[in-house]
């Protein structure tokens, strides 16, 4: 006789979806926090601000935006349009070397091309040599400025355009292109007319993600003292001491954010229609020699270059040979990180987990919601998620310690602001949607019929998860560990606010001591930062090759 | 008393969510049956095998195989325990596992030695012996189908359900894989259901058809009995080509059209002087030279061992007509036609905007004479 189970009622609250809507409920604390600013708190120090510095943040902020914008396209798009379309020297080592500068997070590349490039620097006492000038009588490139800023998060920002908009280059059907010759165009004209304008929504796409880099950027903008609103917040926060006030420059800065995720979102909707025919003739590359190969060269390395191979060897110099390791701190510095973000990385990983396969096994309304609203810390600067992890917990912390001293007559102090527990939760809050992505594309594809097959074949759902799942999203699980753990250990704003006293990680300690003027010291911290980043950069670069296998 | 066949579905109503989607389906297989669901897309076939698979629950009614219920309204016997093989539209093979291991997957508590020859058994009996060891993604979209229906029938299960699974592999490969699987099942005697929108796949391989649409079963027969006999004009226009001719109840055993008079043999069942329908399939029609009813030719269509015509007649209604090679004619020529109708097919006249006679049955039966 078979065992017969009684059907699940539809109406029965299945784990799966009641943890994925807690979850998103915790996750999305932080913003509702923020957002409750909007209405209440006093008015007062805004209104101060208001008077005095806020115009200063937003011109700061929106020309930053600007000039970075430019930037990025300006390096992001030749590029992708040199290795997808044309053939040069180089070329297949461009392909993906062109990524290595987002390895190299901004505050980092900004400090080091100071220690380059200010008075006392390697450049300006060379040139002070050579032509014998002394202070002020010559003119040279202040690095600690906005154009700085602009320049330094360009360099290492373009990859996100350069990315998505090679993407779109190769997507390309060769015979579209063809179409246009065949019209009467000319391979040039064919760019313009055609290849640009297609690629259109994938620029926008990918200039968008620079672009939300660039407003949650903290680091760079500080140390070379550009009054932006990450600052600006940062500045509320600790010198006036006042958490609303924080917020509510928060809630602005939301709002520039919001208008980018709007951008963002429209862009990726009409750059579906592009990519429908399943197969497509790749195109015949342009090849260049010559004059042109060589400025096709140019143009690729010069990005290479300034956004990595320069900062990373000043970096590798400083660390071997002028560094002071003495204090033994930088392996506690890098025990710290280390475990955090292995930390930080499970915890995401799990709430990204239970979200996809809620979101795989009961596709409903409330479950799709609680996956976009747990998503949403990603478009969030650190900042804004520190203010809003720290004002609730703090409050918490107040209530525990009351409840405690009246119940139990002791002091267990700050056990949520003052801990771990604040900053991995900001973590976890920043980096969820990183990791859903990663397992979610895992899971995609394993197609349901998958599951089906194994169960017709005599599987439990259990035996299922067992025997397909687990060795079939193994990649796709560490692909998304790693990614977040390289986020948490680069990441610098919501680190210094919410870190417990007295605890450093190699970001805090690097940029405080850049801040002291101690470049050289900072620099193994700063260098171990740019190796690890650069794993999943490899990972990405290894896809692409793979998807380019054919060619 | 009902008889126990091999499987039987019994007014078995679906639903997702609070929309019914298949309303009231019953059908029954024999043991070595293979039955086929037709009907186009979203018609509810599919889900009709995913209840019998044991992916769907029912609503009402339920489903027995060997005289045990596996689902009603208020039990459902997990899919895993229903020794029913299934294959899936996209394959579906476990890409991290050798093709041998993907057989064996279901087999997993059989003997080594029994699973290796079974293995083996397959393999040779779908055409690939050598691929033992190699991974799904090394083969062609076939050879993936044809190893899914071996990893399907490994456990040598009581059911196997096909969902449409030649929909992704192109026309050539189709052609020569049906007929193959048809083999291949009645050898290993198995009793099957496939799910299909192509009516041809469904000729090819099944015992009987079940015509589906808007989540009804419309009719149920065998091949022959759906494309000659359809009862209903959904049916008639789903399967094989043809045209309707509009026409009137003479009286209780003929009927008037512009084709003449069409005699039945058994009672139409239609009060004199109604308006109905006739379908004329393309057979139905034949050339001839002597013939004084003529058509104009509208359109040719080569169709290798045959030529389509559509001829346009005196009063403007257009039939289909099969002409072999040899006569060769030209639109705009007039085509001398005569009728060879074996079934008289009448139905009831239709809305077409609102279709809303497409229900009522029609009334077919066996002509007797033509006459003019």
């Amino acid at each position: 006789m078979f065992v017969v189970t009684p059907l699940k009622s539809p109406y029965r609250v299945n784990w799966l979806t009641s943890s994925s809507f807690v979850i998103a409920v915790l996750l999305a604390l932080p913003i509702f926090v923020i957002a409750g600013f909007v209405f209440s708190g006093s008015a007062d120090v805004f209104t101060h601000l208001y008077h005095t510095v806020l115009f200063d943040y937003v011109s700061n902020s929106l020309l930053l935006m600007l000039g970075v914008a430019f930037g990025v396209l300006l390096l992001g798009i030749p590029t992708a349009w040199l290795t997808s379309v044309c053939d040069f020297p180089g070329r297949r080592i461009f392909a993906w070397a062109l990524l290595l500068p987002l390895a190299v997070p901004a505050y980092i590349i900004a400090y080091t091309y100071t220690g380059l490039l200010d008075f006392a620097g390697p450049v300006q006492t060379a040139i002070r040599q050579l032509t014998g000038l002394g202070y002020g009588e010559y003119w040279f490139f202040e690095i600690r400025s906005l154009a700085g800023a602009i320049l330094m998060l360009a360099l290492v920002l373009y990859p996100y355009v350069y990315l998505l908009s090679r993407a779109a280059f190769l997507e390309q059907s060769a015979s579209t292109l063809e179409v246009s010759r065949t019209l009467g165009y000319n391979q040039w004209q064919g760019l313009f007319k055609l290849a640009l304008p297609l690629a259109r929504p994938a620029i926008i796409a990918g200039l968008t993600l620079a672009l939300m880099e660039t407003l949650a950027d903290y680091g760079t903008v500080q140390y070379f003292g550009v009054n932006t609103f990450t600052t600006g917040i940062f500045r509320t926060f600790y010198g006036f001491g006042d958490a609303v006030a924080a917020a509510q420059l928060a809630v602005c800065l939301l709002s520039f954010v919001a208008l980018l995720v709007l951008v963002e979102k429209y862009s990726r909707r009409k750059s579906r229609y592009h990519s429908s025919a399943e197969f497509k003739a790749k195109a015949k590359l342009i090849s260049l020699s010559g004059w042109k190969a060589a400025v096709a060269f140019l143009i690729c390395l010069l990005p290479i270059l300034f956004g990595f191979l320069i900062p990373a060897g000043q970096l590798a110099f400083w660390s071997l040979t002028q560094a002071d390791l003495s204090d033994g701190s930088f392996f506690q510095l890098a025990w710290n990180s280390f475990y955090l973000a292995f930390l930080a990385a499970i915890i995401a990983v799990s709430f990204a987990l239970i979200l996809a396969y809620a979101s795989r096994l009961n596709p409903k309304k409330v479950v799709r919601f609680s996956v976009a609203t747990a998503g949403l810390g990603y478009a969030l600067p650190g900042t804004i998620i520190a203010i809003g992890v720290i004002i609730p917990f703090a409050w918490m912390d107040h209530q525990l310690i009351a409840m405690a001293k009246k119940w139990f007559s002791v002091d267990i102090g700050l056990v949520l602001s003052g801990t771990l527990v604040a900053l991995l939760f900001a973590y976890t809050v920043r980096f969820l949607a990183v990791s859903l992505g990663a397992v979610q594309s895992g899971l995609d594809k394993i197609k349901p019929s998958i599951d089906g097959a194994a169960r017709t074949l005599g599987c439990t759902p259990m035996q299922v998860l067992k025997q397909i799942h687990v060795p079939l999203m193994k990649s796709s699980v560490l692909t998304a560990l790693l990614i977040v753990f390289v986020d948490v250990l680069k990441e610098l704003p919501a680190t210094l606010i919410l870190r417990p006293f007295n605890f450093n990680t190699l970001a805090v300690r690097a940029f405080e001591l850049a801040s002291d003027e101690r470049l050289i010291d900072a620099a193994p911290a700063s260098l171990l930062i740019v190796a690890v980043g650069l794993i999943p950069v490899i990972l990405l670069s290894r896809s692409i090759a793979k998807g380019r296998a054919g060619s | 008393m009902k008889i126990e066949k091999h499987l039987n579905v019994e007014s078995v109503t679906l639903a997702y969510g609070e929309e019914d989607v298949v309303h009231n389906a019953s059908l029954s297989l024999e043991k070595g049956e293979i039955g086929c669901l037709l009907g186009p897309s979203g018609c509810g076939k599919s889900t009709l095998l995913r209840a019998i698979a044991g992916f769907e629950p029912v609503k009402s009614g339920r489903i027995c195989m060997r005289g045990q219920v596996l689902s009603d309204a208020h039990n459902i016997l997990p899919t895993e325990q229903r020794n029913i093989g299934m294959v899936f539209q996209d394959i579906a093979l476990f890409p991290h596992l050798t093709i041998a291991e993907n057989i064996v997957f279901g087999i997993k508590k059989w003997s080594k030695k029994d699973q290796t020859l079974r293995v083996q058994e397959l393999l040779s009996l779908i055409g690939l012996p050598d691929i033992a060891e190699r991974y799904p993604h090394s083969l062609s979209g076939g050879q993936q189908q044809r190893v899914a229906l071996a990893r399907a029938m490994a456990p040598k299960p009581d059911l196997l359900l096909l969902d449409e699974p030649f929909s992704g592999l192109d026309a050539n490969l189709r052609e020569t894989l049906v007929p193959e699987i048809r083999d291949i099942l009645r050898k290993e005697q198995m009793s099957a259901i496939l799910v299909t929108h192509d009516q041809m796949e469904a000729f090819a391989m099944a015992d009987k058809i079940a015509v589906m649409q808007h989540g009804r079963i419309q009719q149920c027969g065998s091949a022959f009995n759906i494309y000659h006999e359809p009862k209903n004009r959904f049916v008639a226009d789903f399967i094989g080509l043809g045209e309707f001719l509009q026409a009137s109840i003479k009286d209780e055993y003929s009927v008037d059209s512009a084709l003449g008079c069409l005699v039945g043999d058994e009672p139409l069942g239609y009060a004199p002087g109604t308006s109905v329908e006739l379908l004329i399939r393309p057979d139905d029609i034949q050339h001839s030279e002597q013939s004084s009813l003529t058509g104009r030719i509208v359109s040719k269509w080569f169709r290798g061992s045959h030529y389509l015509y559509h001829v346009k007649l005196a009063n403007g209604e257009v039939l289909p007509c099969i002409t072999a090679c040899h006569h060769d004619h030209d639109v705009g020529e007039d085509l001398g036609i005569s009728i060879e109708l074996d079934h008289l097919v009448v139905l009831p006249i239709c809305d077409p905007e609102t279709g809303v006679c497409d229900l009522q049955e029609s009334e077919v039966v066996q002509t007797q004479a033509v006459a003019r």
